[in-house]
């Protein structure tokens, strides 16, 4: 395996247990940029915002 | 029974009433719907499993509690049917890992449904764990839609949407984690209810994520919706995310109409990328309503389609993941390629970024918030694509998670919690059915009900049907 990315991938499901074939980590490569981008507007929406309380309508 | 077109597409609340009056039994309801299903199941699969004799043995029980002078309600004897997400009896979630699996217990709807003397016919086919697209390949046939077998009734409440298409049920219950309800409802032209969270139990529905599942009734019109809605409401200890806040209206409440009510269309966050012949549809579906004495006026959300989705589906994978980890790491093969990999990438986010999502989550419902300052209710396409055809394998993961995510326009509602409906609002120049999503603020699902109706009241587009090549 010698895509980076892949490798970090691989070593993350690791960590937990879990295995990926050299196909899947090549396809979940090629959805990892779009992945970064979310997280990227994910950060940058909660920017400022001070706590996670309770994310839902919740009269009680 | 005095309907003027076919018993298999009257009203879930006709057909009931019908019952009440003698004028037909819940047995003869029962087994034409049973034949029907025999007839045009094997071509569009929208069950799973039917229940015959036990449909008709329920059937049977309804009509002698008639005959003794007691109707337990407006589903007294009407058949409805069940996603296969919902625990009773074979409960696969259109997973080979459940394929041999049979509910311990019954879900509390479904429970709370055959106290109010809904016949059950079956399961339908839904989207493996409610998330993964089917395809022409699974290990369950795919659910086709009636308006073209080639394509997808929309999912992941897949089943749902083909079946009250096709008249094989007077209504049915589906769930709503990013639009589950509401996307089969605008792709296959019926009525999908996403009430407000907390208002409806999940006790006994299969989980996808937890801070964003909804069970939502599904029906031929707004009237019969609600009818399953209000039947199937109420607080359930045994579900820690339900309200104590009930319903609150009764059903003749959603005929009040619409005068003076303003709604809000934010444009901002769906008609970048939608489809221009459903937008054109959408501009032309606001007339009826502005001639019902409603207001129209476009606000400013402040929130992206990308921002919605980027938010719903970083939370979603992230639960997701954390609910399937023990079942990817021992027994990953069972899984379809689709789900399983999605499954994997959830298991790569973060907890940071998991938290980061849920705060901006907050934001988002802010600026929904804000926004209904400005306004009573909000209304767009429900989707800004049309059904797509049935895929021959599972897609890529990078088609599902792309900067340019499809034009889904009900993460947004299910980010803030509160109620929104897909109602039929016209058709393509090729006769796929479009929808209009109206939504509200948190527990005001009358709103949204009423407004639902009230279009109905002055278009014909929910009693379009399909012509069913199958007959």
């Amino acid at each position: 395996m010698a895509d980076p990315l892949e490798e970090r991938i691989a070593a993350a499901l690791s960590a937990q247990g879990v295995e990926a074939s050299a196909g899947e980590l090549e396809e979940m490569a090629r959805a990892y940029p779009a992945l970064q981008a979310w997280i990227g507007l994910a950060d940058d929406l909660a920017d400022g915002e001070p706590a996670f309380i309770a994310p839902l309508p919740d009269e009680r | 029974l005095s309907v003027t077109h076919e018993l298999h597409y009257a009203s879930l609340i006709e057909i009931g009433a019908a019952m009440a009056r003698r004028e037909v039994s819940a047995v003869e309801v029962t087994r034409a719907q049973l034949e029907r299903i025999e007839l045009l199941n094997p071509a569009l699969h929208a069950y799973w499993v039917v229940f015959g004799d036990q449909a008709l043995a329920d059937a049977a029980r309804a009509d002698a509690e008639l005959a003794s002078g007691r109707r337990r309600g407006p589903l007294h004897g009407v058949p409805i049917a069940f996603k296969d997400l919902y625990e009773l009896g074979p409960t696969t979630a259109g997973s080979a890992l459940l394929k041999d699996n049979v509910a311990s217990r019954e879900a509390a709807i479904v429970t709370s449904l055959r106290e109010q003397g809904a016949v059950i016919l079956g399961k339908l086919a839904t989207h493996e764990f409610a998330l993964s697209a089917a395809t022409l390949n699974d290990a369950f046939p795919a659910a086709r839609n009636p308006w073209n077998p080639d394509l997808t009734p929309g999912g992941s409440s897949t089943g749902a949407g083909t079946a009250l298409a096709a008249g094989l049920a007077y209504g049915a219950f589906g769930s709503d984690t990013g639009g589950s309800v509401r996307i089969p409802a605008a792709h296959c032209a019926v009525v999908g209810l996403k009430p407000t969270f907390g208002l409806l139990s999940r006790t006994g529905i299969m989980p996808l994520a937890w801070s964003l599942d909804h069970a939502g009734p599904m029906a031929r019109g707004a009237a019969d919706a609600t009818a399953m809605f209000l039947a199937a409401a109420g607080h359930d200890p045994s579900d820690p995310s339900s309200s104590r806040h009930t319903p609150g209206f009764a059903i003749e409440q959603i005929e009040s109409g619409i005068r003076g009510v303003r709604f809000g269309v934010p444009r901002d966050f769906w008609e970048p990328r939608c489809d221009p012949e459903i937008k054109r549809v959408f501009e032309l579906a606001l007339e009826p309503l502005r001639a019902l004495g409603a207001t129209i006026v476009d606000v400013d959300l402040r929130v992206s389609l990308e921002q919605a989705i980027a938010i719903g589906y970083l939370i979603m994978l992230s639960e997701a993941a954390a609910h399937h980890a023990p079942e990817v790491r021992l027994r990953p093969e069972l899984y379809g390629r689709e789900f399983r990999l999605l499954m994997k990438l959830g298991l790569t986010i973060p907890a940071r970024t998991y938290l980061a999502a849920q705060r901006a989550r907050r934001v988002i419902a802010g600026r929904v918030g804000a926004v209904f300052g400005a306004c009573d209710l909000l209304l767009m396409p429900t989707l800004g694509l049309l059904a797509d055809p049935l895929p021959e394998g599972p897609r890529p993961v990078d088609k599902r998670i792309s900067v340019q995510p499809a034009q889904v326009h009900t993460w947004l509602v299910n980010l803030y919690g509160g109620p929104a409906v897909s109602v039929p609002c016209g058709f393509s120049g090729s006769g796929l059915p479009i929808g209009l999503q109206v939504a509200g603020r948190p527990f005001d699902d009358l709103a949204v009900l009423t407004a639902a109706r009230a279009f109905e009241s002055a278009t014909d587009w929910h009693l379009r049907r399909p012509q069913l090549r199958f007959r």
